[in-house]
């Protein structure tokens, strides 16, 4: 039998685990509101291109080509994240991130969103939120490294589809990111490379940062083999690095991977009792 | 587990604890990602996975349920991409390169949103709402390439309509 000290300690450290475990994920939402709202603009833009120009292509079921899907889907993502940080009752903390997992599903496979790789990374740290959600209330002494691992894990995944399929001759003779950025990219490490390097050096250029990010992307494709804190560093550095050398609307498709990454990174506060 | 700063948690730790804490959707999400990730690992060896992961680029798919079951399998700058496009409906023929509206370009995904996603639709249709598109994706040896017509309707909307498609399989060395 527990004594009633006893009783209030282990609700009060419940408590408080509980909270932590809200924090952490209300960082990963942030980051998830970050992603998506750093295409804003350019999303209204594509709204208005697609009202000017539908183009329909019957292989999607008509839900799937709606405009007015597109539109709810996207702003029930931004409100469902949203509403996560301002709730606290673990029932709406698992119906919004029903609502964010649906809503990004849905802009994952709309003819007019599925290319965006935003949506899909988004979806990905919205699937970890909703685990995470499930196990509000459980220590954090056995939670908070599975949840760790398990966001390396799914950052791992990411890399790997991106370097498996990048092993191809165009990739690594650098001619498909000669031709995408080099050529005529308008940024500033692409301008800086075109007005210091002949077009020879600018194809060797494309042949050693191609190389440059096959290599980086393997390397974090072992981050779930790596120690906690150094898996998070490693995804941080690369997933910058990414949106700094090579186009700054890229911070939209690493925001939420970055999300994920620094889940590796907290630290647990002091137990209240 | 005393303390929250493991050095390293390993694949076995995770199941454990999982089954320990009752945390079936943990060991599903596990499951469900090493699915992904052996797709994703079979795409260099094998010619079925890697021909449903460029049909997925060019959707075209054998069914919409099926493209759609791939969405979750991270693709970012996968393979080589090409598309050209034309406002002349050219059907099966040669593109004419001389004419104005014709383009060629290299993407780093999905060939097919340089008309679904806003980006290049004002350029392809700003003057004539038609065309036809052409992608091509290749990775290692082998590549697709795929033929669209798109032809505007009497209610203002373009219907794309697949003309054709053809599977090369290039030389390993080249």
């Amino acid at each position: 039998m527990f004594s009633v000290s006893q009783r209030i300690g282990c609700s009060t450290m419940q408590r408080s685990d509980a909270d932590e475990t809200r924090s952490l994920l209300k960082l990963v939402h942030v980051s998830i509101l970050i992603s998506l709202l750093w295409k804003v603009r350019y999303f209204w833009y594509f709204l208005g291109v697609h009202k000017e120009f539908p183009v329909i292509d019957p292989f999607f079921p008509e839900f799937f080509r709606a405009r007015i899907v597109l539109l709810v889907a996207y702003l029930l993502a931004v409100a469902a994240s949203v509403l996560i940080l301002t709730t606290i009752a673990k029932p709406r903390l698992l119906f919004f991130g029903c609502v964010s997992l649906a809503s990004l599903s849905i802009l994952c496979i709309h003819q007019s969103a599925y290319n965006d790789v935003t949506f899909v990374c988004c979806a990905w740290a919205s699937l970890w939120c909703l685990w995470f959600s499930t196990r509000l209330g459980e220590s954090c002494d056995s939670l908070y490294p599975r949840a760790a691992w398990l966001s390396h894990l799914m950052l791992s995944l990411i890399f790997l589809g991106g370097a498996i399929g990048k092993l191809t001759p165009g990739y690594l003779s650098g001619d498909v990111l000669f031709e995408i950025y080099f050529k005529e990219r308008d940024f500033w490490t692409y301008n800086l490379a075109r007005n210091s390097l002949s077009e020879e050096g600018l194809r060797t250029a494309a042949m050693w940062h191609s190389r440059m990010v096959l290599l980086s992307e393997f390397v974090c494709v072992f981050l779930w083999l790596m120690p906690r804190k150094v898996a998070s560093i490693v995804a941080i550095v690369v997933l910058c690095g990414i949106a700094l050398t090579n186009n700054v609307f890229l911070i939209s498709v690493v925001a939420s991977l970055i999300g994920l990454a620094l889940v590796g990174l907290h630290e647990r506060k002091k137990s209240a009792v | 587990m005393n303390q929250y700063p493991v050095a390293m948690f390993r694949f076995s730790n995770f199941i454990s604890q999982s089954f320990k804490q009752r945390d079936w959707f943990a060991l599903l999400l596990l499951t469900f990602m090493l699915g992904i990730a052996a797709w994703i690992v079979a795409m260099p060896f094998s010619s079925t996975v890697r021909q449903h992961a460029i049909r997925r680029f060019h959707v075209a798919s054998p069914s919409f349920q099926v493209w759609a079951a791939m969405a979750p399998v991270p693709a970012m700058y996968n393979f080589e991409n090409r598309a050209q496009f034309s406002n002349e409906l050219i059907g099966e023929g040669p593109f004419d390169e001389d004419h104005e509206s014709w383009f060629s370009l290299q993407l780093n995904h999905f060939p097919a949103r340089i008309f679904t996603f806003g980006e290049m639709t004002s350029k392809c249709f700003r003057d004539h709402r038609q065309g036809t598109l052409e992608m091509s994706t290749r990775y290692r040896e082998t590549e697709l390439t795929s033929r669209w017509e798109i032809q505007e309707q009497p209610d203002g909307s373009m219907h794309v309509q697949r003309l054709a498609e053809d599977w090369v399989q290039h030389d390993a060395k080249k």
